[in-house]
């Protein structure tokens, strides 16, 4: 799990991440940054309003069919409306959750609005098979 | 993300490299805007070693695109590669720069 409170704290956990999903799923590790990275902005200026005593988490979960991502901020929510629904061409802002949902399976909020799921099936033709833990 | 500018009589051109976060695309906004209040309308931005563009450097490039058109100016997109040429693609922004391989 990573939680941070700033986007220059986030900034110094980018290359981790980078790795974390590298380590999962090298060929979708970058499709899948973008979507985290868009999730993270969203969580830092539009959830927690760059109030640096809030949190923003970032938990990533892989299974044997996809890999699930959960960010988390402590603001009042987001709710999804027609203008936030999709972009237009020419529009300077917005496209942030359009790249999630193109480089996702699946995404979806919590009731209050303040954490989004996103869920990135695995192609198993590429993806390294998942290793379950084993003990010692 | 580096930001590297050379100006000529017809044109700007910037070599960008690395990967252009929300910080650095503050930072690339103002750069820009400042060469269009000078006067520049014909940029012309390698992208050929950036490895990552996010939803705010996509905006500053149509920001950009918006202000110079009216003034019979344009921005033309050079080199970009992989996911980055990958995002203008799948956002239809390619339709709105000009894209040179």
């Amino acid at each position: 799990m990573y939680s941070f409170s700033s986007l220059a704290e986030f900034a110094i956990l980018r290359d981790s991440i980078k790795r974390e999903l590298v380590q999962t799923c090298e060929e979708d590790a970058l499709r899948l940054f973008v979507a985290i990275n868009e999730g993270v902005n969203n969580a830092i200026f539009h959830g927690n309003k760059e109030d640096n005593t809030k949190k923003v988490q970032i938990i990533i979960e892989r299974s044997p069919e996809d890999v699930q991502i959960i960010i988390r901020d402590e603001g009042d929510g987001f709710i999804k409306t027609k203008k936030t629904a999709g972009m237009e061409l020419w529009d300077e802002n917005g496209r942030g959750l359009d790249l999630i949902g193109l480089y996702v399976d699946s995404c979806w909020w919590n009731t209050k609005g303040n954490e989004i799921t996103l869920v990135k099936k695995i192609n198993p033709d590429y993806c390294k098979p998942f290793k379950t833990c084993t003990s010692l | 993300m580096e930001i590297t500018t050379n100006i000529s009589e017809k044109e700007v051109i910037i070599t960008l490299a690395g990967s252009m976060y929300v910080e650095d695309a503050a930072v690339l906004r103002e750069k820009l805007m400042g060469f269009i209040e000078s006067g520049h309308k014909q940029f012309i931005i390698n992208l050929h070693n950036v490895d990552y563009i996010d939803s705010s450097g996509l905006g500053v490039l149509v920001a950009v695109q918006k202000k110079v058109l009216p003034k019979e100016g344009h921005v033309t997109l050079t080199g970009a590669k992989g996911v980055v040429k990958e995002l203008f693609e799948l956002t239809r922004l390619n339709k709105v720069f000009r894209m040179q391989a």
